[in-house]
């Protein structure tokens, strides 16, 4: 019965087969004279396969030259389409030969070829023959996974005609286990329902057939029949309809419809005898015996059974000759022909064991083949890892080249990189070392600059005396005018006072006055001394103006800093006085008052100096105090205790002296305060300073290495107080 | 005839005494002396109108300066005449005043006989 299932293994092949099994001398004949006509192509290489399967019905190891022929042209054109269908064919004939492991071997090439031309239906297909052959040799699990890897593809493709092929070769090979039988009924189902989609009779009668068969070993005989009758609708009068007839005879023989039975055996024999199908011959005639054996009709049943024989023996189909053997030993005994029966029952032993044994070293073969074929894979795998393996070692060569090249790029990346800095470092440095020459020179510029503008002061501050000088001239000019004009003018006046005395001693006695002449006399005397006393004021001023001019190039010498303070104190006062008219004029009284530490240590100084320093100062409080509005305020109060006082006081301070000055004038506004050792600065109008007397006081206490510093309260007075090291 | 002379100058008055002996003998001349601006404006203030006609003062005075004073005495009196005595005979000086309304301008030393005829102008008239 098995054999009907595979009846999907190679649809093509049975298609070709039944076609033109009629007029296949004719079609070989025109295939072959048309071969020699053409040239060594794509074209010839198909021929050659038309050819091949030709002759797969009739005679294959025909037909297996043909398809060698045709692999042969195929693989020196690489025409890959046609080596596929060259493998595929040739693999079917080794199949149907028996040739197993050959069949495999081809089908693996066909696979690899059409795996190379992307062929889906191609790999599907022969996946699904490949499945079927391992079936064929017992392994269900190799089988299965090749079927659903089959399947799967089919799926890819939307094939229905492979997916339901697919479908029922995973049935069949389901069906085989009895623990699996449930399984298999779902398969073949599905099969049929995808089947139905299709137009393939032949799809849905295999289908529905295996159905049945499996309902009938689940002895679930109305569903048997229901789909067996289906299968025969479908394929009636093919070599197909012998199996679906057959079980549907045995089938009616298990429910007593003998009379139906014998009606569906004999169309089955009809069929197969009509087709020359010895094995499908002999199945219906094991099939009949079995019905005519539940008829208890005895002898004809035994018949039946020696003509299965017969053709079983013809055509070794030794599982059909087993059967046949069995059934005979079975009824012989029951009709006490022991003898018979148990010659019977040897002879289906020896069958069995020879099916045993084939089917042993089938196994062993199949054994062999497989560790032939692992080994090889093996052989391959190792080739494969060998070839992996030099291919990674070939990578790693490319890796280390590249890495290499990539480190040597690297290197002359940073070669480049580091003579470009160090390039840029020696601009840099060059550029640094310009700077720093640039930088010298300018400091140089600059030093040169500064000892230029020291001169430059130093010559300004001198030509600023004389500029001073000059200014003084227009200042001066007006006090040298001054007295100029009291002694011209007093000169000049007593000059006419005598002549008046003259005109006045020419007259007579009596109109003589002696006393207008004594008092005329008096002025003059007076008028003398005026001119005296200007002339002598002419002198101090242009003295000053010398002393002024003059650039002091005193030495240091040991000097009593009391007697210093004391000497200009003096002259300070007699020169003020001498200046100005007011100062001893009837409204202020100036007194002086001094106050000297007598532990006074000799200090180390310029004495003309620090002289012209309290010149200075003591000339400015004096002129502070001349200032008539204040004055006048301050000795209107002499209850105040406040009349206009210089006080001039020295003090020991160990390693320094301290020399202050200091009057109860109206003080300096502190707008001014912090101008006033600027040279050039002065409150006095014009001609009486010259704005440089504090500016140059502050330059000789600083060449002195001491300090000249100034309080000042407006309206309370002024102090200055300078310090000069010991 | 009053006349004013302002200058810091004390010894000023004493010259102008002795120069103008005759004058304020004989004649109808008054001399008054002042030796700030201050002073001289007080004495001008002292009688309304002022009794004197004629102001001559120094420019370069502590305080109040002789053209300060041109200024205040010709806003004020504008009726009363005034002369600058000055030792600085620069233009610039010369100009202020003059534009400020002096009547002459004199420098140091003082010319005695240009003083002389210039109040015995004014005497006449």
């Amino acid at each position: 019965m098995t054999i009907f299932k595979y009846i999907l293994l190679f649809p093509l092949f049975y298609l070709v087969f039944v076609w033109h099994s009629v007029g296949q001398t004719y079609r070989s004949d025109s295939l072959l004279n048309s071969l020699e006509k053409l040239n060594d192509d794509s074209v010839k290489v198909s021929h050659y396969l038309e050819l091949g399967l030709e002759f797969l019905g009739s005679d294959i190891n025909k037909a297996i030259f043909y398809f060698d022929e045709a692999i042969s042209l195929g693989n020196k054109l690489n025409y890959k389409k046609g080596l596929a269908d060259a493998y595929n064919a040739k693999g079917r004939a080794y199949a149907q030969q028996g040739s197993f492991q050959e069949g495999i071997l081809s089908f693996q090439e066909a696979l690899k070829n059409f795996h190379d031309i992307n062929d889906k239906t191609g790999e599907a297909n022969i996946l699904s023959n490949l499945g079927s052959i391992y079936f064929l040799l017992g392994n269900s699990t190799r089988a299965l996974e090749l079927h659903f890897e089959s399947l799967k593809l089919s799926e890819e493709l939307d094939n229905k005609l492979r997916i339901g092929t697919s479908l029922n070769n995973i049935g069949t090979v389901y069906q085989k286990n009895p623990n699996t039988i449930n399984e298999s009924l779902g398969f073949f189902k599905k099969s049929l329902k995808v089947f139905q989609e299709t137009e393939s009779e032949q799809g849905k009668a295999t289908a529905a057939m295996n159905i049945g068969e499996v309902y009938f070993l689940k002895s679930k005989y109305d569903s048997a029949i229901y789909f067996h009758q289906l299968a025969l609708e479908l394929c009636d009068g093919t070599l197909d309809a012998t199996f679906p007839l057959t079980q549907l005879g045995e089938i009616n023989a298990q429910l007593g419809n003998f009379q139906k039975a014998f009606g569906f055996h004999r169309r089955a024999l009809e069929i197969s005898e009509r087709l020359d199908a010895k094995f499908e011959l002999t199945q219906g005639l094991i099939g009949l015996a079995k019905t005519q054996r539940k008829r208890e009709d005895f002898e004809s049943a035994v018949n039946t059974l020696e003509r299965a024989k017969i053709i079983a023996k013809e055509i070794d189909a030794k599982n059909e000759l087993v059967d046949v053997y069995l059934n005979l030993s079975e009824i012989h005994a029951f009709v006490g022909d022991y003898k018979a029966a148990y010659e019977n029952e040897i002879n289906a032993k020896s069958v069995k064991e020879e099916i045993a044994k084939s089917s042993t070293e089938k196994m062993i073969q199949q054994l062999q083949f497989e560790f032939e074929l692992d080994k090889k894979e093996a052989e391959i795998a190792l080739l494969q890892k060998d070839t992996d393996l030099k291919n990674a070692a070939v990578f790693n060569q490319r890796i280390i080249i590249f890495t290499s090249l990539g480190g040597l790029v690297m290197f002359i990346i940073i070669s480049i990189s580091l003579f470009k800095n160090n390039l840029s470092k020696q601009k840099a440095n060059h550029l640094l070392q310009a700077q720093k020459e640039e930088i010298h020179a300018q400091r140089e510029k600059v030093e040169s600059a500064f000892d230029q503008l020291k001169s430059a002061q130093a010559q300004l501050i001198q030509s600023e005396k004389m500029a001073s000088l000059g200014e003084l001239t227009a200042g001066v000019a007006h006090e040298i005018q001054n007295p100029l004009n009291f002694v011209n003018n007093f000169s000049e006046v007593s000059s006419e006072l005598i002549d008046e005395i003259e005109q006045e001693r020419a007259k007579s006695a009596d109109k003589r006055s002696e006393a207008f002449i004594s008092e005329v006399l008096r002025d003059v005397k007076t008028n003398l001394n005026k001119i005296t006393h200007h002339g002598k004021r002419a002198d101090a001023i242009v003295k000053g103006m010398i002393a002024h001019s003059r650039p002091s190039t005193g030495e240091k010498e040991p000097t009593n800093i009391n007697s210093l303070c004391e000497e200009y104190l003096r002259l300070s006062y007699h020169g003020i006085n001498s200046k100005d008219k007011s100062f001893n004029g009837e409204f202020i009284t100036i007194e002086t008052k001094t106050n000297l530490d007598p532990n006074l240590p000799k200090v180390n100084i310029v004495p003309q100096n620090i002289g012209r320093v309290l010149m200075n100062i003591l000339s400015n409080a004096f002129q502070a105090l001349n200032n008539n509005e204040f004055s006048i305020k301050k000795s209107i109060n002499p209850g105040s205790g406040c009349k206009p006082l210089v006080t001039v006081s020295t003090k020991n301070k160990g390693n320094k002296i301290e020399i202050s000055v200091k009057d109860n004038g109206p003080g300096i506004p502190d707008s001014i305060k912090d101008k006033i050792f600027q040279p050039f600065f002065t409150t006095k109008p014009t001609g009486q300073g010259t704005g440089l007397g504090l500016s140059l006081s502050y330059d000789i206490i600083k060449a002195h290495g001491g300090e000249i510093t100034v309080e000042s309260k407006e309206g309370e007075g002024t102090e200055f107080i300078i310090t000069l090291p010991v | 005839m009053k006349i004013l002379i302002v200058d810091d100058e004390k010894d000023v008055e004493m010259l102008f005494r002795q120069k103008f002996r005759k004058e304020t003998r004989t004649e109808n001349l008054e001399l008054v002396f002042a030796f700030s601006g201050a002073e001289a404006l007080e004495i001008l203030e002292e009688s309304d109108p002022p009794n004197v006609v004629y102001v001559f003062s120094d420019i370069n005075m502590p305080g109040m300066t002789g053209l300060e004073l041109l200024e205040k005495i010709k806003d004020r009196f504008p009726q009363i005449n005034v002369s600058m005595i000055s030792a600085y005979g620069d233009s610039d000086n010369y100009n202020k005043a003059i534009k400020s309304g002096a009547k002459e301008f004199f420098t140091k030393p003082i010319d005695f006989e240009s003083l002389k005829e210039e109040i015995r102008n004014l005497m006449k008239t």
